[in-house]
């Protein structure tokens, strides 16, 4: 099954391995029935998306997991909330298109709230940026290639000079795939991300 | 509210709201106490009974208890910089705004910690500058055996179970708030009424403080639920404790001597606490803890009874055990942890390497005990070994450490015939002497001699991929001096910790420096402290703490240490009269023996 969830406020300062650890302890008090691997030390069956980075929200982040019994999609997504806090709710859930997310997508979308009144430039980080918009003074929203090796958004402003004293909140919008001048979101389903270019989306 | 979180280390240790978190109105009951722990969230939170405390106390409607711990150097410097109080977890409450502030006392190099979290927390850090608006700063703990050393800090110090006591002594104070009275009053008067409770400033060293025990566990509190924390802990599991005391008596642990008797959970209650805490978080593993938990009368039967029950609730679960015991019964019990097939490593503690030197601190296995083990472990393929020693005991000479060495030496090459993938890992501590135990008259050896002790020992070991660590033997000293301390160091301590000391239990934290000029400006030989001998008609510093032992035992357990006389087990041998069941009315309990 993939889950969509969100990951907001304080929650914003787990680590993608605690935060692993975490959902495994909610998935078992949910009594959600995951899978495990053989071996001698035996794992959940469970994957993450592409981690966020410590102190970045996530609006829309995405895990995998593989269920021993069918379950109602809904269902799940209703148990686990009971065992979350509504800054980690899950969103949707859907059974698993047969891509693995971390290599499906390659775009994404972040929203930089400075501290600080300055103009954001970034010039040192060509290849990866799609496009910025000023949606309000102090307020970015950033379009990201996401490539292998690429830095993340963290280091990408950092190396333009920013650092946490002049940023207030980071957020990521999405995941999505670019191909063909269509885009995918982790479901596979096409979407139209002119919403997120109209300021007021 | 915590818009500085991005600008520090590790920021989810200070984003509280870990999953169970008791839905309380914080704000609103009528007494609030804050538990503080002076360490990191992630050590803090892994102490058993900081955390019983914590769900004791929420279990009732007027009263309420949250967390603090000392922020890491970075966030304290932040909050520094910005005017800004040390906060509670919970509701976030500045510290200085509760009713209790209580202290874990849990280990001697926290003690600058703790004046981070009273300064930081806008309480004034000695007990004689606080006023009926300040909260009432109280010690518990093992450390509370030895509270003279930070008695200016506090207002009062529970000796002994807390979670009773507290509970009593929280009780008497809502009623007497309600009554009218003030905060300050009440300490005086409390100390008065409670023998288990100190109150430094109304008695001086003039009271005998009696230490509060519970009888019995089956009939104590443990809590049903525990919190779960978003980021990784130290002991990252739930904790059942299958009893509290330990009478081994190995001649230089504190624990040994001043939590006795032995009081054992039933197996009933193990299981049923097992299950309520696993279920309710969602943990994967679970540790039957104890200062021993092999000797736990039921253990194997605990291990077999969970092992089954939560196969029938379908949960995979691995359990794990503190430490091991040198026999083969440890090995079985090894062994039926690990049904999954996984061997971890194996770690055992002989303490000393010859049997001489065994005898003289009381720790009961033999060589044949040890090797045994070894082979037996080496062929049900167990593969990694760790060993705990001391260097620097009583009566300790080169034959001692040679016999270490060569101890080592035999362990590895047995390890090795039975199984080629043997690997031995040897850690080597400072004997440090503690209060209230058979070696509190004996001294610390130099620095420099057990770092040449410890040197040869590892130099012994070379070539023969056996990995030898060792404790900072600086770090020791200072523990030295403080666990057998009295009231003159805390001044060295507010003097160090006003120099920039901070978590200086954590080795790469230390600086010697600091303590070395603080101790100098104050007039102190910390030598004195941790190295020199004390006769038996001194008075000490900490007697009128009574940890219920009495002296005359403590004495006669040092004279037979000399003569290399190990004593018995009063579980299963005679009583010894150590003096605690005559003085308290209690008794070993023994799960199965009832
Ligand atoms: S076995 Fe020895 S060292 Fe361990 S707790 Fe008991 S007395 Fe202390
Ligand atoms: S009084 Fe006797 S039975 Fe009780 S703890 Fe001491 S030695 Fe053991």
């Amino acid at each position: 099954m993939r889950l969509e969830y969100r990951k907001l406020g304080s929650f914003r300062f787990i680590s993608h391995l605690d935060w692993l650890n975490a959902l495994k302890r909610a998935l078992r008090r949910a009594s959600i029935p995951i899978g495990y691997s053989g071996g001698f030390s035996p794992q959940m069956k469970i994957s993450l998306g592409p981690p966020l980075p410590v102190g970045v929200e996530g609006l829309r982040e995405y895990v995998d997991l593989e269920l021993t019994e069918v379950r109602v999609p809904l269902d799940v997504v209703h148990k686990l909330n009971e065992e979350l806090p509504p800054e980690l709710w899950f969103l949707r859930c859907e059974s698993s298109p047969d891509f693995d997310i971390v290599k499906f997508v390659n775009f994404s979308i972040y929203d930089v709230f400075l501290s600080s009144e300055c103009e954001l430039k970034l010039d040192g980080v060509k290849g990866a940026l799609y496009k910025i918009i000023k949606l309000y003074p102090k307020v970015y929203r950033l379009f990201l290639f996401l490539t292998p090796g690429a830095s993340g958004i963290v280091k990408l402003l950092f190396s333009s000079g920013l650092s946490w004293q002049d940023i207030f909140l980071i957020r990521r919008l999405g995941i999505w795939r670019f191909e063909d001048g269509k885009i995918l979101n982790p479901f596979g389903e096409v979407e139209d991300l002119d919403k997120y270019i109209d300021k007021r989306g | 509210m915590r818009d500085w979180l991005s600008l520090v280390s590790r920021p989810s240790r200070y984003i509280g709201r870990e999953w169970n978190i008791p839905a309380k109105e914080w704000k609103r009951s009528e007494v609030r106490v804050c538990l503080a722990y002076p360490d990191t969230y992630e050590i803090g939170m892994s102490y058993l009974g900081y955390k019983i405390l914590y769900w004791l106390l929420n279990g009732f409607e007027w009263l309420s208890a949250e967390r603090a711990f000392t922020p890491w150097i970075d966030a304290e410097m932040l909050l520094r910089s910005r005017g800004e109080f040390l906060r509670s977890l919970e509701s976030s409450t500045p510290l200085k705004d509760f009713d209790f502030l209580g202290v874990t006392l849990q280990y001697e190099m926290n003690a600058t910690n703790i004046l981070t979290l009273l300064d930081l927390g806008g309480i004034p850090i000695r007990a004689e500058d606080r006023d009926d608006d300040h909260p009432i700063v109280i010690g518990g703990g093992p450390g509370a055996f030895t509270a003279q050393v930070y008695a200016p800090f506090f207002d009062c110090f529970l000796l002994g179970d807390g979670e009773e006591a507290f509970l009593e002594l929280l009780r008497a104070y809502r009623d007497w708030r309600r009554a009218g009275g003030k905060r300050r009053d009440f300490l005086a008067e409390a100390g008065d009424h409670f023998p288990w409770l100190w109150v430094p400033l109304a008695h001086g060293r003039s009271k005998l403080v009696r230490r509060s025990i519970i009888p019995s566990l089956d009939e104590g509190f443990y809590p049903k639920v525990d919190l779960v924390p978003w980021t990784e802990i130290v002991h990252d599991r739930v904790s059942v404790e299958v009893f509290r005391g330990c009478t081994r008596g190995c001649r230089f642990c504190q624990a040994g001597m001043v939590y006795r008797p032995v009081r054992e959970r039933s197996l009933d209650k193990v299981v049923e606490i097992a299950k309520n805490l696993v279920l309710s978080t969602g943990y994967e593993e679970l540790s039957l803890t104890s200062l021993a938990s092999c000797d736990y009368s039921m253990i194997k039967e605990a291990l077999i009874s969970l092992r089954s029950e939560f196969q029938r609730l379908g949960l995979r679960l691995s359990l794990s055990l503190p430490s091991l015991r040198m026999d083969t019964f440890s090995i079985d019990l090894a062994e039926e942890i690990m049904s999954d097939g996984r061997k971890t490593t194996l770690t055992f503690a002989p303490e000393a390497g010859t049997q001489r030197l065994r005898d003289v601190i009381n720790k009961n296995i033999t060589d044949d005990d040890i090797f045994k083990t070894v082979e037996e472990l080496a062929k049900r393929g167990w593969n990694r070994v760790k060993l705990y020693f001391m260097v620097g005991l009583p009566t300790e000479g080169d034959e001692d450490i040679s016999g270490l060495v060569s101890l080592v030496k035999g362990i590895h090459r047995l390890g090795k015939r039975f199984n080629r993938r043997f690997s031995l890992s040897v850690s080597l501590a400072s004997f440090v002497p503690k209060a209230h135990t058979p070696f509190q008259w004996e001294g610390q050896l130099p620095q420099d001699v057990l770092r040449e002790r410890m040197r040869f020992i590892k130099s012994s070991l070379k070539g023969k991929d056996i990995e030898v660590h060792y404790h900072d033997v600086d770090l020791s000293f200072l523990e030295a001096v403080f666990a057998r301390g009295d009231h003159n160091l805390a001044s060295v301590i507010e003097r160090a910790w006003r120099k920039g000391a901070r978590f200086d239990g954590w080795d790469e934290q230390l600086n010697m420096r600091t303590w070395i000029s603080a101790f100098s400006e104050e007039g102190i030989d910390p030598y004195y402290y941790a190295q020199r001998k004390i006769s038996y008609d001194e008075k000490l510093p900490w007697d009128f703490l009574d940890s219920g032992v009495d002296k005359d035992f403590l004495i006669l357990e040092h004279r037979s240490a000399l003569l290399g006389r190990a004593s018995g087990d009063c579980r299963w041998d005679s009583c010894l009269r150590c003096g605690v069941c005559q003085k308290y009315s209690v008794r070993n309990e023994i799960a199965s023996r009832v």
